[in-house]
């Protein structure tokens, strides 16, 4: 504690002192005063009065002197520290100027670390941490249905949703919304665009609590069935497409060739609830659940928690709405809770674990990097011990000591801090492109006071870890028994050989967990590069087409057009086949559909099964996709409104029904269990549609026989030997309608591609820093023993002269830097056991404790150890016993 | 400067920013406490100047203020502890240049005063 009190040098409070010291100042006069008087015969009473007469007015001079007196030690006070600070810097500056290499390590590494923190830091700050843009963020949550136990998360039913809004008692607003697909925004005065949007109640608007930069949101009058059709749009569009008019509002937006009247424009950085959103149309909603659907799930809710009411209260709340509703509708409502949870928190679900796993693997390089730095200050220490015991030996305070060692450490951790940043700007941006583009809120990552904040208290961190502590260690010394060590012999004692010891050993022990990691996702990257998808990947295209509903309103207009045009893609030179589909891999909408089997009992407890994936496909499309047709037969072009219906089903499905049985000739429905009846007639292979994952349970509807004029759109699938190009596909499209959007092309191949980029992204970050991490372990291991070895040669020396070769001596150095390695080694691998269960959520196609991974790493890590060890064991083995002895 | 003959006559007031001259001539003797700064100039003044002790604090912390003394905690001639003042450098050059002003101030007044016998001279 006394010590403390020196480092930080905790002075009387300056109010006190100067008001003590004036009095002290007065009375010593008054006193000397009455003392002379009295020495002249004065007898003392009377001689204190004439002093004070003399004096003038004590308490008003006093009061008078005071606040000056405070004044002037203040200055004083803060004219020394400056003092003492700028002579330590000036010395700071030149020790470490006079060790350049020293210095340009130290820097280097701090720089790389706090950079790399940093940057990481800004993204999670944006995706984690910074508050949403919207008031009151906290206290909006997103609302969903659940449907357990199998989808605690899906969308909500119109019945249900006006049911939670009118008969809960835990939001003071409860909102709609739900996602538009594939609209198509046309006008006299440009192209066709393709744009986002979603419809939203009023209420919902309120949740977010933003106004609007122009105009309005939404009344509560136009959520009534029937109201005018209102638009609010985003700033983008409202730059880009109308030229940011003033006049905007009243202007229509023809949408699907619907006109929805512009009566808002949202500010530059207004999102919700991600930054794709074009257009927010209002939507309309009756008043009461009755006659309103309760088994199509569309819907979102979010929903402003009420004053008090936390999440638990408000989801309690719901379920018990949802549970007597379960009482009065058990078709439709058994076992349909609700999910609750902060928006903010259900946007970030599916990446918050790779935002926790990366900032924790960059907080563990940041620890490597300052364990590798508090070595060699250490080392740097220890050599200055006798000038530090000298300094001690004629007065100068530990505390002042420490003072300096901290003033160095802060230097190096300033520039290396600033030089981080700079850094950090540069990562950000880095990280940013490569990080998956669906993570939520990414765009938003920026350098911001937080990240600002975050890099200083990095940077005081570093320096306190890499600064303090050697500091502490090595300036508690005994001057004399330093001073008598005498020149050479200053190893600095067994207590700093453990000190360091101890530092490497955790240093190899992070390095080993950051390795395995890398290890595991390395693996499963090979893993997932190596799926075998079910059909064939590579030169297949996906054009996706939306087609304006109110322009192709039956499936006999959209038939008139999707068959012609199919024929006239597949003629495109170079294309083999050309199929169409409801759902092309990875991005499809994932349409299900509740089904029954008829002649089998249900799986589940309600009247229809749980839902399956449905996709409605042309007769070519299995051949396009070369998904093979295991039983039976595929879609066949006879197969249409003329025939009897029939359905295809993949072997996951087959499985589920009749297993080991054929499926041909059974039926399936897509309504209940009276039908109306679809005869399966082929099984296919099953594909890994949505990703690399486990191949869902799938049936297949011919295009020709979809039973609804709804679900206009159409995937082609293209196969070529040479891909065409977007113009040439769309091309192919304006001979048909000029009004056409081709929604979206991409090669199935990229697809996959992005569906493997969150485990990309947590891999390549991964790597490069167990990378870092392993390199500064490297160095970190090479000089504690490099300096060892400087440090005995005296003991080699004699050693060799006593008969020890060359290779024992090499042998011994090795030795004590595999024995370091293998320490950190042993508690690192028990670490990666229990920390690996962290990446389960990254890991693809291995275990978490993956035995070759966990066996390997620690070959890679022992192998390095030795080549690092390997330098400083050569150089003692060179050891002159002679040239040492005589020096000594 | 006139020497008062008669103690009994009332001390002269003393004028604004003579004080201060007072004490840095005071200090260019070396560094003393403020107590012996008051005896020191009563002393040469014989009781002329009424300094009073509050004002001649004030003096030495307005002057420390502006650089002109450095002050010390020490230990006085009977061992307690007292705030030694000592003349900067500054404070030194404060005092060539002050004792200047004083001197041609005082010498201009001596003339204007003095100048009726030094006119009749001169008739």
């Amino acid at each position: 504690m006394r010590l403390w009190g020196r480092v930080l040098r905790v002075p009387r409070p300056i109010g006190r002192q100067a008001s003590e010291d004036v009095d002290r100042e007065i009375d010593f006069h008054l006193d000397a005063r009455t003392e002379a008087l009295v020495a002249s015969g004065m007898d003392p009473e009377r001689a204190r009065k004439e002093a004070e007469r003399e004096f003038g007015d004590v308490r008003a001079a006093r009061s008078a002197l005071v606040p000056k007196a405070r004044r002037r030690e203040r200055q004083r006070r803060f004219g020394r520290g400056l003092n003492e600070l700028s002579g330590d810097v000036r010395q700071a500056v030149r020790s470490l100027r006079s060790a350049p290499a020293f210095t340009t390590v130290a820097v280097a590494t701090l720089a790389l670390a706090i950079g790399a923190t940093t940057g990481i830091f800004s993204v999670a700050n944006a995706v984690l941490f910074r508050p949403l843009p919207y008031f009151e963020p906290d206290r909006i949550v997103q609302v969903m249905e659940a449907d357990l136990p199998l989808y605690p998360r899906n969308h909500i039913s119109s019945a249900t949703y006006i049911d939670w809004r009118n008969d809960n008692e835990s939001f003071s607003e409860f909102g709609a919304y739900s996602f538009e697909l594939g609209q198509v925004l046309t006008g006299t005065d440009a192209l066709p665009q393709q744009i986002q949007t979603i419809s939203l109640t009023p209420a919902a608007f309120r949740i977010l609590g933003v106004p609007p930069l122009l105009g309005r949101q939404f009344l509560e009058e136009e959520r009534q069935p029937g109201s005018p059709l209102v638009a609010v749009i985003n700033w983008g569009l409202w730059q880009n497409r109308f030229g940011g008019d003033p006049d905007i509002l009243g202007r229509f937006l023809t949408i699907d060739k619907q006109d929805w009247e512009i009566v808002g424009v949202m500010g530059p950085r207004f999102a919700f609830p991600n930054d794709g959103i074009d257009v927010w149309l209002s939507m309309r909603m009756a008043d009461s659940s009755e006659g309103q659907n309760r088994t199509a799930h569309q819907w979102q809710a979010l929903g402003r928690l009420g004053p008090g009411v936390s999440v638990e209260r408000a989801k309690a709340d719901l379920d018990a709405i949802s549970g007597r509703l379960e009482q009065s509708f058990p078709e439709a409502m058994t076992d349909w809770r609700s999910h609750v949870e902060v928006f903010r928190a259900d946007l970030t679900r599916s990446v918050r674990p790779l935002m926790w796993v990366l900032l924790t693997v960059v907080a563990a390089v940041l620890l490597v990097a300052c364990a590798n730095l508090a070595n060699l200050m250490l080392a740097r220490f220890t050599a200055k011990r006798r000038e530090f015991a000298l300094r001690s030996a004629i007065g100068a305070g530990r505390g002042r000591l420490i003072r300096k060692a901290l003033v160095e450490s802060s230097m190096l951790s300033l520039v290396g801090g600033g030089l981080g940043l700079v850094l950090a700007a540069g990562l950000m941006r880095l990280f940013v492109s490569m990080a998956p583009r669906d993570i939520p809120l990414l765009a938003t990552t920026r350098l911001d006071t937080a990240v600002l904040v975050f890099a200083a208290l990095v940077t005081v961190t570093c320096t306190v870890l890499f600064g303090l502590i050697p500091a502490l260690r090595t300036t508690r010394v005994d001057p004399a028994s330093v001073l008598q060590e005498g020149r050479r012999g200053s190893s600095g004692g067994r207590s700093h050989t453990r000190l360091r010891s101890a530092i490497l050993v955790s240093q190899i022990a992070l390095s080993s967990v950051l390795l395995i990691g890398a290890g595991l996702l390395t693996r499963s990257m090979i893993a997932l590069q190596s799926v075998d998808y079910g059909f064939d990947i590579d030169n297949l295209s996906a054009a996706t087409l939306g087609l304006p509903g109110p322009a192709y309103p039956t499936l006999v207009e959209q038939q008139a057009l999707l068959e012609p045009l199919r024929e006239r893609l597949a003629a495109i030179s170079g294309v083999t086949a050309v199929g169409g589909t409801s759902e092309p891999p990875v991005i499809g909408y994932q349409m299900s559909f509740g089904y029954s089997v008829a002649g089998q009992p249900r799986l589940g407890p309600e009247s229809m099964e749980d839902a399956i994936q449905l996709r409605v496909v042309t007769p070519d499309y299995f051949e396009a996709m070369r998904q093979p047709v295991v039983l039976g037969r595929s879609i066949e072009r006879t197969d249409d409104t003329e025939s009897a219906r029939v359905a295809v089903i993949n072997e996951a499905l087959a499985a589920l029904h009749w297993p080991g049985r054929s499926p041909i000739g059974e039926r399936i429905s897509t309504a209940s269990q009276e039908g109306p009846w679809l005869e399966i007639v082929g099984v296919v292979a099953d594909t890994r549609h949505l990703g690399p994952t486990e191949a869902e349970p799938v049936f297949f509807i011919p295009y020709a026989q979809k039973p609804w004029n709804w679900m206009g759109w159409q995937t082609f699938m293209i196969r070529a030997d040479s891909p065409p190009s977007r113009e040439a596909v769309e091309s192919v499209l304006w001979e048909f309608d000029r009004s056409l959007v081709l929604e979206r092309f991409t090669r199935v191949e990229d697809l996959y591609a992005d569906s493997r980029a969150t485990r990309r992204f947590a891999m390549q970050l991964m790597v490069t820093f167990a990378g870092l991490a392993l390199l500064l372990g490297a160095i970190g291991l090479y000089g504690v023993l490099a300096y060892s070895v400087g440090q005995r040669r005296q003991e080699i020396g004699v050693r060799m002269a006593l008969g020890a070769d060359r290779g024992e001596i090499i042998g011994l150095v090795m030795r004590n830097g595999l024995v370091l390695a293998a320490g950190g080694l042993v508690i690192g691998v028990v670490a990666a056991l229990l920390a690996t269960r962290f990446l389960e959520s990254l890991l693809f196609g291995v275990e978490t404790r993956d035995a070759l991974t966990f066996v390997t790493i620690p070959f890679v890590l022992l192998a390095v150890a030795a080549l690092s060890s390997w330098i400083p064991a050569r150089r003692a083995g060179g050891t002159e016993p002679a040239t040492v002895l005589r020096q000594g | 400067m006139t020497k008062a003959g008669n103690t009994q006559e009332d001390p002269l007031k003393l004028m604004r920013g003579t004080l201060d001259v007072l004490v840095l001539k005071t200090l260019s003797w070396g560094p003393m406490h403020g107590y012996a700064v008051s005896r020191w100039i009563r002393r040469r003044t014989d009781g002329t100047l009424d300094v009073e002790d509050a004002a001649l604090y004030q003096a030495l912390h307005r002057l420390e203020q502006r650089d002109l003394l450095a002050s010390e905690w020490g230990r006085s001639e009977n061992n307690r502890r007292a705030k030694f003042y000592s003349l900067t450098d500054r404070g030194r050059a404060q005092l060539l240049a002050q004792s200047k002003v004083v001197r041609r101030y005082v010498g201009a007044v001596t003339r204007v005063l003095d100048a009726r016998s030094a006119g009749a001279a001169a008739l």
